[in-house]
């Protein structure tokens, strides 16, 4: 290969100005990612503080400080570390699913897909009410792989549907499959609760989707399969750069398109199917923050996916202390909270940015 | 950079039950720019995504240097062979500088981090391309001939021997369609790449590649230099046009002008008024 220097256009300005304009512009981005992920963090510090210190109860410092440090005399402390596995969750919630939308976003090149939408949150749903009303599952473990068999299944029926035309599953029928597929998984899970008087009452709130009443032991059994949903993720970002060049150019590239796609997918199922499993479906929070992050890192995924988990935690956090605060001394679901706030901001990006082709 | 050159034997493929290309054999100079032509749906954009191997042939195979590509890993080929497709999607607010950072890739491992070697091959892509000082700008806000420009430096970043593109000019106007293929002779003869695009414009097909390939119903007409190639014949079988061909006055090479039903209309007209003017 020829150097620079050998080219017939080597006089030009252009080869002198090329890294020093890229060494600025890297320098530049560098900043804004420093300045927002500190923001992140700072809104998430306030966010946790927020969260064990507001509720139905009105406490003091020294109750809080009771509290974390383990003993628990008064009901003022009982009160305070009830909310701190409510807070753990929402956290783990909320980084799950925000970063499960931003992959599913990247994989079927989608801006309006989320877990909600590819069928994978009803399917999860349609399998745990299954469960509820036929076979009397009441165990967290139970749950968690009812629900990732369910959104799995859900997930690849989804994939075959837009698969069968010509040309494979692109974006725009992956899109089509998933809000066919979720229509009719929420209408079957509708026709199995029905007939169930008994069962009603549970199904219904579960299927609201909160994060209240959470406990160690039910959020345990969930951690590997978050861990590994996060570690295959995080290792898929580069493919996901690739796929949002198009199949055509990402396979030009090197990547084996279909792997890459299945791995994402495994990722994001990973993350949502548990999260649903102890929490309901809860919506927006994969929608809206990977959008809102992409407006602070571009579109880069090695950079979206930790920010959106951070922004998740954020969002999905500050939404529980919202529904406890609003409804004083009742509480309100943190993913009714979660539609209240991100309905508004998604429809505010939309409205400042064409959410186009990713 | 050693050029390289692609092989095809008996080569069959399709979509489904539905056979494209038949039995198709093929060999690309190493170091030449080679055009394929034909008319819609005769097959010249399957080809070039079975020598891209997009596509997996029913029958027969693509060599590229003695390899069968299908059988290479999937990363190796991609250092060796990159493609263009055609009118491709950049994501949005990505920039120029990202898009063709984004060539690296099957030079990069997996944790591996960006490199010197990285660095230079951007630079050295967007100098080439004369995108240096729109390195910034983000690709969407470009005119067409700069982000087909964007996108050629992403392949070149990619340093590959052969480049395959898919009808590089479309949707272009006829200067930005000159300044790109200008882009790809300068890249043949500076850097020996081996280049083999699908063509729509008969003309400029004539004018920039070494060697044209002819196809009709999935098979190949003719191959060679435009001269050989280039005839009013080929024009009626393979397009189903009735043309004069004549030297273009500014290359020598062949041109074609269509004939049309209009045409000789025209002339007559001319003519008539010529007659009128003498009277």
């Amino acid at each position: 290969m020829l150097t620079c220097s050998q080219k017939p256009h080597a006089t030009q300005s252009s080869v002198v100005t090329a890294p020093t304009a890229s060494v600025t512009r890297q320098r530049k981005k560098r900043g804004t990612r420093l300045a927002g992920g500190l923001l992140l963090l700072a809104l998430l510090a306030l966010a946790l503080t927020l969260s064990v210190a507001f509720g139905a109860r009105t406490v003091g410092w020294p109750e809080i400080a009771a509290a974390l440090s383990g003993q628990v005399e008064t009901i003022g402390d009982a009160a305070v570390a009830s909310r701190l596995p409510r807070t753990l969750l929402a956290v783990l919630a909320g980084a799950a699913l925000a970063v499960s939308g931003g992959v599913m976003q990247g994989l079927t090149r989608n801006p309006l897909a989320d877990p909600g939408l590819l069928g994978v949150n009803a399917g999860a749903a349609l399998a745990i009410v299954i469960g509820i009303a036929w076979f009397g599952i009441d165990e967290t473990t139970t749950y968690i792989w009812t629900a990732i068999l369910g959104a799995g299944l859900a997930a690849v029926a989804v994939y075959t549907i837009a698969s069968l035309a010509r040309g494979g599953a692109t974006p725009l029928r992956l899109a089509l499959a998933g809000a066919a597929t979720t229509a009719a998984l929420s209408s079957l899970a509708t026709a199995v609760i029905l007939p169930r008087g008994d069962i009603a009452g549970l199904a219904q709130s579960w299927l609201v989707g909160g994060i209240g009443g959470a406990t160690y032991d039910q959020i345990m059994p969930v951690l590997p399969f978050l861990l590994a949903g996060f570690v295959i993720t995080l290792l898929a970002a580069r493919k996901l750069n690739l796929l949002a060049l198009g199949d055509d150019a990402a396979a030009g590239l090197g990547e084996k398109v279909a792997v890459a796609r299945a791995m994402s997918a495994v990722g994001a199922v990973l993350l949502c199917g548990p999260i649903t499993a102890i929490c309901g479906p809860i919506g927006f929070v994969g929608l809206v923050v990977p959008h809102a992050c992409r407006l602070l890192v571009g579109g880069d995924y090695r950079w979206l996916l930790p920010f959106s988990a951070l922004g998740g935690a954020v969002l999905l956090t500050f939404s529980d202390v919202v529904g406890r605060l609003v409804a004083h001394p009742a509480e309100l679901d943190a993913s009714i909270v979660t539609a209240f706030i991100g309905a508004p901001v998604f429809i505010w990006i939309v409205r400042n940015r064409k959410v186009g082709a990713l | 950079m050693s050029a390289s050159s692609l092989l095809t034997q008996h080569l069959t493929a399709g979509y489904g039950e539905r056979t494209i290309l038949n039995d198709v054999s093929l060999t690309v100079q190493a170091g030449q720019t080679t055009a394929i032509v034909g008319a819609n749906a005769c097959g010249k954009s399957t080809l070039l995504r079975v020598l891209s191997r997009l596509l997996t042939p029913e029958q027969g195979n693509v060599w590229l240097d003695g390899n069968a590509i299908h059988k290479l890993p999937a990363r190796r080929l991609a250092q060796q062979l990159g493609f263009l497709p055609q009118s491709p999607i950049a994501p949005e607010g990505i920039t120029v500088l990202e898009l063709v950072s984004r060539g690296r890739h099957p030079h990069q491992g997996l944790f591996q981090r960006w490199s010197a070697a990285d660095e230079a091959a951007v630079a050295d892509a967007l100098s080439a391309t004369h995108m240096a000082n729109l390195a910034d700008s983000a690709v969407e806000e470009l005119s067409g001939g700069q982000r087909q420009r964007a996108w050629i430096a992403m392949a070149l970043a990619q340093q590959t021997d052969v480049l395959l593109l898919d009808e590089p000019t479309t949707f272009l106007d006829i200067n930005h369609q000159i300044e790109v293929l200008d882009l790809l002779t300068d890249l043949n003869q500076t850097r020996g790449t081996t280049i083999v695009m699908v063509l729509h414009e008969l003309n400029l097909a004539a004018r920039y590649a070494d060697k044209l390939v002819a196809m009709a119903n999935g098979n190949v007409y003719a191959v060679g230099s435009s001269e050989d190639v280039f005839t009013e014949q080929m024009v009626r079988d393979v397009f189903g046009l009735e043309s004069r061909v004549i030297d273009d006055p500014v290359t020598g090479k062949p041109m074609m002008i269509p004939l049309g039903r209009h045409g000789a209309c025209k002339r007559k007209h001319a003519s008539t008024a010529d007659r009128e003017t003498q009277a």
